[in-house]
């Protein structure tokens, strides 16, 4: 059953500025997700040293035994992560449309947010919210 | 898959002991070659094992050694152990051998009384489960060719290992 | 489909094998040296799994950082970037397999698990003058190798 986990927001500077989840999923502690959000900025850079070929933009999707992790960098070098179900379909369209719609108006738009600081606008969380309560219920997930 | 007669792998374990007594002369020291010999087998056997009968993971001891005594005998000896005398914490255990090709047709002689003549199997269970971080100690108590019925191979876990990140961090 | 390198790495961290079809951009571009390259790969994969475990959501009580036990946590098998795709696979006996290939490339789990089982346990582990640990460059293994890598169509 395809379904949306969580979603991270990490800055340029590879500091979480946003995390939430949708499903009641095992987490971690607020600590370990932001070392987590570190290491995978690290990790994202890493990969495109490594690239075998040039002009790789770095890591777009992990697949791993029980979860699938997107990725999509803005051009501004703002990461935005949804973990979800493996083989869940159109998560990037999602992200690279919706979700970056939503961040581009109820929180850059808030004149009272600060770039690269913690997002902590409510309508941004409320749009965010009912977005994937949307997707999912189209999925057939109660919520 | 290819077979080829049991009996040329018994004559030529049979030859290679007997070398050995004849090189090293100190029975002692040839058990220990011989279980030398067995790890240096084991730790290439595992992935053989592992690719050949796609074993996953096991999840404890008593699954890992069942895995060993009914799978892993079955695909390298043809034949299978029997496990039995569990102590109470199911870290240590006996493996009975009732039929095993190394010993067909053999007989000890006077002055080797304390050979262990299958030594080797110790060895290759003990490099083996070494390779998937798992620390045993494996010895025989009793043994076909010293008078028993059957040979009785002792297994104990020491200890499991975590995969550790090799390099250090300060480069 | 194109096949750009592949790597055989032990528990130690040490690179038993590397082989480049096809590597536009040069190790010198990315990291240096081939020294460097390998320990790197190393680093990253190695990374990768202690993150995929630190972010699995069916799994409770984790501890980032913890050492783990092969096979005990959720592993990442592979991700994809815009221009390579990395599949990884990992044997309980701490043989690590990293082939890159063109994107579009599938799911090859089963091929990692055949390059394992029938071209390195047959070619390298069971030939004797292998010293399990270092590295090794047996042509069989070779031939094998590419022949197999070239039957995918890559």
């Amino acid at each position: 059953m395809p379904a949306i986990y969580a979603l991270y927001v990490i800055n340029k500077s590879g500091g979480l500025i946003f995390n939430k989840e949708f499903v009641t999923i095992a987490s971690n502690s607020l600590n370990d997700t932001l070392r987590l959000a570190s290491i995978w900025h690290s990790l994202h850079a890493i990969a495109v040293q490594l690239a075998p070929a040039p002009g790789c933009t770095g890591i777009e999707l992990l697949r791993a035994d029980t979860f699938d992790l997107h990725c999509f960098q803005t051009l501004t070098g703002t990461k935005f992560l949804v973990v979800a179900e493996p083989d869940t379909p159109d998560v990037e369209a999602l992200l690279r449309e919706t979700v970056y719609d939503l961040y581009a108006d109820y929180v850059l738009k808030n004149p009272f947010y600060e770039v690269e600081m913690p997002i902590r606008c409510e309508l941004f969380d409320q749009n965010l919210f009912n977005t994937i309560a949307a997707v999912h219920r189209r999925w057939g997930l109660v919520h | 898959m290819e077979t080829i007669n049991a009996e040329i792998f018994t004559l030529t374990y049979g030859s290679m002991v007997r070398q050995l007594i004849a090189d090293l002369e100190d029975i002692s020291a040839v058990n220990k070659q011989l279980d030398e010999m067995g790890y240096n087998i084991g730790i290439r056997l595992i992935d053989e094992f592992l690719a050949k009968s796609k074993t996953g993971k096991c999840g404890d001891f008593r699954e890992t050694v069942d895995r060993v005594a009914k799978v892993g005998f079955r695909m390298f000896l043809n034949t299978t152990a029997a496990v039995t005398n569990w102590n109470a914490e199911g870290t240590e255990c006996s493996l009975i051998l009732e039929d095993n090709p190394l010993t067909d047709f053999v007989e000890l002689p006077e002055g080797c009384q304390n050979l262990v003549y299958c030594n080797v199997l110790c060895g290759v269970i003990r490099g083996a489960l070494e390779q998937v971080s798992i620390n045993t100690e494996c010895s025989f108590v009793r043994d076909v060719l010293r008078g028993s019925d059957v040979s009785e191979l002792r297994l104990k876990l020491l200890s499991l290992n975590k995969e550790e990140y090799p390099f250090k961090d300060d480069d | 489909m194109v096949a750009y390198n592949i790597y055989f790495f032990n528990r130690q961290g040490t690179c038993l094998y590397y082989y480049e079809w096809h590597r536009p951009k040069s190790v010198r571009q990315g990291a240096g040296t081939s020294a460097d390259d390998q320990k790197m790969m190393f680093g990253l994969f190695f990374s990768l799994k202690t993150f995929a475990a630190a972010m699995d959501p069916r799994q409770d009580n984790k501890s980032l950082g913890a050492p783990l036990r092969i096979g005990e946590a959720c592993t990442f098998h592979s991700f994809c970037t815009n221009n390579y795709k990395l599949h990884f696979l990992e044997s309980p006996s701490g043989l690590k397999i990293v082939l890159n290939t063109g994107p579009d490339a599938g799911d090859l789990r089963d091929h990692l698990n055949y390059i394992y089982g029938a071209i390195y346990v047959e070619c390298v582990l069971k030939n004797p003058a292998y010293t399990p640990g270092r590295p090794f460059s047996c042509e069989l293994f070779t031939a094998r190798l590419h022949h197999y890598i070239r039957s995918l169509g890559l």
